[in-house]
């Protein structure tokens, strides 16, 4: 049974609305009721609050709390539940006191709803509507003042003088058409929370709070053979303010201990940048949340007898790795865990790419296809591939005894390095399927110099063709 | 070894070591048996950073080889955390190697081995020219593997008498590795790379 709750927020003073940021920041805050919360611009909030009045013990005591709540953040808030948004929307703008909720009629008798919704709604102005100011002031002129006084008239004479939007709004409140509300937020597929009466403050508990509500998660995905690639922990702060962990896993997962691994190691990393308060507690979180954001299958194994070396108890090599790369990707962010796969792209910079070893889909579905580099066996090019590749090629100076022969010498990095052999040119030419009108032709040497030392020089642009005066680049060193 | 672990090479990196010497190119990397899909590169922003991913790493015990680069090493404090790296990858029997910058190659560092690893210039009369009139083909790639000797580091090789060997491409992770496997039970390696900087 679907049931909405809209908050009417009185915009600040001198302002019609609400600015659109502070109205998400509201909507945030308000996540702590449900996750499921968005903003109702211009002036409130839609929450979804079905299965979680419960908590706050009914739907009358939330909506109370709600506004207890409001008041003491200095924002003036009146409630409205209903069956549908749209409802929910009147009641909270032109409900009165005593009559802002509307009673949960029986599951799936969508007839007694509708009358239960129209005779709430029948002495509602047709503001309650959400009509243009135009549509109202003509619905006025001609006597109908009420949503009572168009819900049983023939609906084609009006339609064809008002306007289609008139009766869209009428059957989206009464339930006859569906009105969803777009969450603020990614809907969570498992979530669990603890609620403080006081706020609490010291990150030993908040980590053993994370610890516990994994072990909840665990037991709801383990129902359903599941295990968590992204969590979010969500800490509400008693003043209004929400921090954000977020952590994702390069397999799914569901062990509670490496899950409150993780987020340890994100909290840690966050006191290395401020010891005395990484989470900033302030006066401390009453509510800490723990949503599964995204989960995939996982098939529980069968234990594994213990291997040869006894600290390393039953675990595999390729569980250490995963544990591992999860645990420095939350603690230094997935960006600088990498891992590569080969690229179709002839340009050297491009021929691999650099993936966050957790997002392994990507990685998979790479690894999956015919790859360009083999495990076993090298191709012809890549023999003359150097181990590292400068990240921003170096322009060097060098001096050919032709415009488009190979170097003599060259300085690099203010060193002067005779060349005393070479191979090349390799010419790579510029991707011209992509319309790079500012690329050139590379025409790519491999040199060594009189110390030994191997380059990977090019020389940018074909002389006379594309360009009067080429220039030289290192890109790569071979040892 | 690295094959037969059948385990991935990390290659830790500070930001700046990467920008300054380059950052490990696969396809590069590929020619020396390390496949692009096990080779893993994480990026530090410091050097802390760098000192306790290489030790989380060992303690895993999942890596074949874990290669360090900071952008400089010194500090009073290096040689216990050089020391530390040591008894860990001793504990776990891990291949764990830290490449030195070639300006600080002096330094002498608390580890079981120390190798300085330089280019080895090719031996110009041996490779083919392609005519009268132009250069020779370059060799390739080949280093000269020093050992520096380390108190009480390995059976049968004297400290006070450093050996050099001229070793190719394909030799010279297995060099290192066999003197490794003699060593038995892992070492932390300070390795001196010494190129063009």
């Amino acid at each position: 049974m679907p049931r909405y709750l809209s908050i009417f927020l009185t915009p600040p003073e001198g302002l019609g609305c609400w600015p659109q940021p502070q109205l998400v920041q509201i909507a945030l805050w308000h996540q702590r009721y449900t996750p499921l919360a968005a903003a109702d611009a211009p002036d409130g909030l839609m929450l979804d609050v079905a299965g979680a009045a419960h908590l706050f013990g009914g739907e009358e005591a939330m909506m109370a709390r709600i506004e207890r709540d409001c008041r003491a953040r200095g924002l003036s808030a009146r409630t409205g539940l209903a069956p549908t948004p749209e409802a929910a929307w009147a009641l909270a703008r032109f409900g009165e006191d005593k009559a802002r909720r509307l009673a949960p009629v029986m599951a799936d008798d969508l007839l007694q709803q509708e009358k239960c919704i129209a005779r709430a709604m029948v002495n509602l102005p047709m503001a309650a509507l959400r009509l243009d100011q135009d549509t109202i002031t003509a619905l006025s002129q001609t006597g109908l003042k009420r949503i009572g006084d168009i819900i049983a008239r023939p609906r084609a004479p009006l339609t064809a003088r008002f306007g289609k939007s008139l009766f869209v709004r009428l059957d989206a409140m009464l339930g006859r058409a569906k009105s969803p509300i777009s969450p603020q937020f990614e809907a969570p597929a498992y979530i669990a929370e603890r609620r403080f009466t006081d706020g609490i403050v010291a990150r030993d508990l908040i980590e053993a709070t994370i610890h516990t509500l994994a072990r909840d998660l665990a037991g709801m995905l383990e129902r359903h053979d599941e295990g968590a690639r992204r969590l979010i922990a969500a800490l509400f702060r008693a003043d209004g303010k929400v921090m954000h962990v977020e952590c994702s896993t390069s397999r799914p997962l569901r062990d509670t201990r490496a899950i409150a691994r993780l987020f340890h190691e994100k909290i840690d990393a966050a006191a290395q940048a401020n010891e005395s308060d990484p989470l900033d507690a302030g006066y401390g979180f009453d509510v800490i949340r723990l949503a599964v954001m995204h989960a995939e299958p996982l098939r529980e194994q069968q234990a594994r007898l213990p291997e040869r070396q006894p600290d390393n108890g039953n675990r595999q090599p390729q569980e250490d790795l995963t544990l591992f790369l999860d645990r420095m990707s939350a603690r230094y962010g997935a960006d600088r865990v990498l891992r590569f796969a080969p690229n179709d792209s002839h340009i050297p910079e491009h021929a691999v790419i650099a993936a966050p070893a957790i997002s392994d889909r990507r990685q998979e579905k790479l690894r999956q296809r015919p790859a360009l580099l083999p495990k076993t066996h090298l191709p012809a090019y890549a023999i003359a591939r150097p181990i590292r590749l400068l990240e921003k090629a170096e322009p060097v100076e060098a001096i050919a005894t032709v415009p488009d022969g190979p170097p003599l010498r060259f300085r690099w990095r203010r060193v002067l390095h005779e060349v005393v052999a070479y191979e090349g040119p390799e010419r790579i030419a510029p991707q011209w399927w992509k319309q790079e009108q500012e690329a050139l032709t590379r025409d790519y040497f491999r040199i060594e110099d009189a110390q030994g030392h191997r380059f990977w020089l090019y020389r940018e642009g074909l002389y006379v063709r594309e360009t009067q005066r080429p220039r030289w680049f290192l890109h790569g060193l071979f040892g | 070894m690295i094959k037969s672990l059948k385990r991935p090479v990390l290659w830790v990196a500070e930001d700046f070591a990467l920008t300054e010497q380059g950052a490990p190119y696969a396809p590069g990397l590929a020619a020396y048996g390390i496949p692009v899909s096990d080779f893993i590169l994480i990026r530090t922003r410091s050097r802390l950073d760098l000192w306790r991913v290489m030790e989380e790493a060992i303690k895993s015990r999942a890596f074949a080889a874990i290669i360090g680069e900071p952008a400089a090493l010194a500090g009073r404090d290096l040689p216990a955390l050089i020391r530390r790296l040591t008894i860990n990858a001793r504990a776990n029997t891990a291949c764990a190697m830290l490449l030195r910058p070639p300006a600080q190659a002096g330094f002498l560092a608390p580890s079981p081995l120390r190798f300085e690893v330089s280019a080895r210039p090719a031996d110009a009369t041996k490779q083919p020219t392609p005519s009268v009139l132009a250069r020779p083909l370059p060799a390739p790639p080949a280093w000269s593997v020093r050992y520096r000797g380390a108190p009480g580091a390995l059976e049968g090789l004297d400290p006070e008498r450093p050996f050099q060997a001229h070793l190719s491409r394909t030799e010279l992770l297995d060099e290192v590795s066999r003197m490794m496997i003699k060593e038995r039970s892992g070492a932390a390696l300070p390795v001196h790379i010494s190129h063009a900087a």
